[in-house]
């Protein structure tokens, strides 16, 4: 299920309503006078502007005898040379970490990249949770990154509009000596009744300082 | 009344001739020929008792129209007088009388002139004002001018503005496809509310994943799914389990063991991807679609039969589909160029049955992946058997395995699930999301 995070701010509150139409037409005007405490408080309804969405498919492959290397280090050594030492490397597996007989080797010298090809389905398998593979040359020691080799492609995709007709958004509560379960429930029992335009009310959040992060669902 | 110069008829007046006999009948009658001002004039009056008064118009004045009858001339009378005399008389009065009609004829001649004079003078009055409301016209002439000048000159505009709005409009559509936040209104809705639920919000993800795995496995491993996460556990850290086969017939002692290896389950799960809305270029997006009693399917077989043919705007379809849970189809064809004039012309005409509905046709949006990273993501409660060796018969060996591993003795515990690839044979694991 959807879940999509609004952020709530203070001297503001959320309210659910049973009914799509209680929602819309409290929506429709613009000041409410709630009854808080004592006084009473000019608070504003706001239209509510959630964002878009897209939903689609996403279709991945990935290969079970590819793996990607990269930050292949640049070194004075011909470039065949240097495709057999990655070679070399990447097929011990009982001294290594690696992946088994390898059947083919590209190498970008430019780029400092390569795609080994291992003969065994699945071998790319080990290397799932790899990031970093060790590669000596020259003397020295280098950090190869290693990365799994996958093709994808987008299905069905759809933007949408996502929009609230239950729930509405209220500002400008003013800051008063109550505590927040109190004010809370003013602000629902003025919101309940049809006199005030209201109707019966599914859930209720009022914050009166801070910001906390609420979800909407689908 | 001003003066104008004009074509003016002027009605020439009778001429008269010569006098009559004696110096009985004196007429001076002078023809006008001259242009007339303004309205008529009086008639000068004679001092003749006799007076005959002609319609000034067109007549001279000046002149006397009138005769003249010697005074003494009077009817008298005389007693006795010799039949010369009468005679005489007589013919005198016959004289006079034919005078006098024929003066009678010129009058009404002239009088009749008159009257025509006075009826063309009439229209030339309404002429006259006709021309002058002309005149006052004529020194707002230019103003006219000006106006009409500047009437033309905001028709322009005007034009000028509707070929700009429509310019505009169209760029407003384009802009609504390539701008996210436009979309908004033209997309499909999700209703989303609040259920009481607060969150942490570095624990959301914004990527909502519902994965599906299609996992290969080799042969001689076998795939068990514990019921507790921490059995899972257990079970790998122990590595090397000795299973005991049981094999039926044979004795205890010559009861077989195999060793296989347990090991943890990592997936790779994509992480993280960038998204950036595209347009689909050989794409569009039917909508607006009829509610018929037809299953979707011929719906879809309709549809794409009608965009196949040029006639109607298309090409071969690659591909058509519903868009998941709406009422919208996307259609793809094979070539370029088809999808673009399609959209453009926004709806269309679409015979299903013996109706014609209009459906609406609008672009396409996909999005353009890149950056996509995966991350192993370790299975809690399932664990990979490997190096099976191939001694029983699958479900012999598959029993055998889930009876070791229900085992508390042995580490194990409740089995949910348990699936043998035996060796020299591949399998298909599929993995759901956890919701245990």
């Amino acid at each position: 299920a959807t879940k999509i995070p609004f952020r709530l701010n203070q001297n503001q509150a959320l309210l659910t309503f049973e009914d799509e139409e209680v929602a819309q037409r409290l929506t429709k005007t613009n000041k409410h006078c709630v009854e808080l405490d004592n006084r009473t408080a000019n608070v504003t309804v706001k239209p509510f502007d959630l964002d878009t969405g897209f939903q689609f498919e996403l279709h991945v492959t990935v290969s079970g005898k590819k793996i990607n290397v990269s930050e292949i280090p640049e070194l004075p050594i011909p470039k065949d040379w240097m495709r057999d030492k990655l070679e070399l490397h990447f097929y011990k597996t009982e001294q290594a970490a690696g992946g088994g007989e390898i059947k083919n080797v590209t190498y970008n010298k430019g780029a400092g990249t390569a795609v080994i090809t291992f003969l065994k389905p699945g071998a790319s398998n080990k290397f799932v949770g790899c990031t970093k593979y060790p590669f000596c040359a020259e003397g020295r020691w280098f950090n190869l990154s290693v990365s799994p080799h996958f093709d994808f492609h987008l299905r069905k995709f759809q933007p949408y509009c996502r929009v609230s007709k239950k729930t509405i958004l209220l500002k400008g509560i003013p800051e008063v000596e109550e505590d927040e379960e109190t004010v809370q429930d003013m602000i629902e029992i003025h919101f309940q009744k049809p006199s005030n335009g209201g109707g019966e009310i599914e859930y209720i959040k009022y914050i009166s300082r801070g910001a906390v992060y609420v979800c909407f669902e689908e | 009344m001003r003066c104008w110069a004009g074509p003016v008829s002027t009605a020439p007046g009778p001429r008269s001739e010569g006098p009559g006999r004696g110096e009985a009948a004196k007429r001076k009658r002078k023809a006008g020929g001259a242009p007339v001002a303004g309205a008529g004039r009086a008639v000068r009056e004679g001092t003749a008792p006799l007076r005959a008064a002609a319609s000034a118009a067109g007549m001279d004045s000046g002149e006397e129209s009138f005769i003249r009858l010697f005074p003494e001339e009077g009817p008298q009378d005389h007693g006795s007088e010799s039949p010369e005399e009468l005679r005489k008389e007589i013919e005198r009065f016959k004289e006079l009388y034919r005078v006098l009609e024929q003066d009678h004829a010129k009058l009404r001649v002239a009088k009749e002139a008159a009257e025509q004079r006075t009826q063309e003078l009439k229209k030339e009055g309404e002429l006259h004002k006709i021309f002058e409301q002309q005149l006052s016209l004529n020194g707002d002439e230019e103003r006219a001018h000006q106006i009409f000048a500047i009437k033309e000159e905001n028709n322009k505009l005007r034009q000028q503005k509707q070929v700009l709005k429509n310019k505009l409009e169209e760029l407003k559509k384009r802009v609504l496809w390539n701008d996210p936040v436009m979309m908004q209104s033209a997309l499909p809705e999700k209703k989303m509310i609040f259920k009481g639920l607060t969150v942490n919000k570095e624990n959301m993800n914004n990527l909502m994943l519902t994965p599906l795995i299609h996992y290969p496995l080799p042969g001689g491993s076998a795939l068990i799914t514990f019921e507790e996460a921490k059995v899972a556990q257990r079970i790998i850290e122990m590595r090397e389990h000795t299973v005991e086969l049981s094999c039926g017939e044979l004795e205890e002692l010559d009861q077989c063991r195999v060793r296989v290896q347990a090991v943890p389950m990592d997936i790779l799960l994509p992480s993280a991807l960038e998204v950036r809305l595209t347009q689909r270029s050989r794409s569009i997006l039917v909508s607006e679609l009829p509610r018929l009693d037809i299953s979707k399917e011929a719906l879809l077989d309709k549809l794409e039969l009608f965009f196949s043919k040029t006639k109607n705007g298309g090409s071969e379809v690659e591909n058509r589909e519903f868009l998941e849970d709406s009422d919208q189809v996307v259609l793809t064809f094979t070539e370029d160029g088809v999808a673009e004039p399609l959209i453009e012309r926004g709806h269309t005409q679409v015979p299903i049955g013996k109706e014609k509905y209009k459906i609406k046709i609008s672009p396409c949006m996909t999005g353009d992946i890149s950056n996509l990273q995966l991350q192993p993501s370790r299975c809690p409660r399932t664990v990979l058997l490997l190096g099976i060796p191939d001694v029983l018969s699958e479900e012999s060996m598959q029993d055998a395995l889930e009876i070791h591993f229900q085992k508390g003795s042995r580490g194990g515990g409740e089995v949910d699930a348990l699936a043998y690839v035996p060796a020299g044979r591949t399998g298909v694991a599929v993995f759901v999301e956890d919701t245990g």
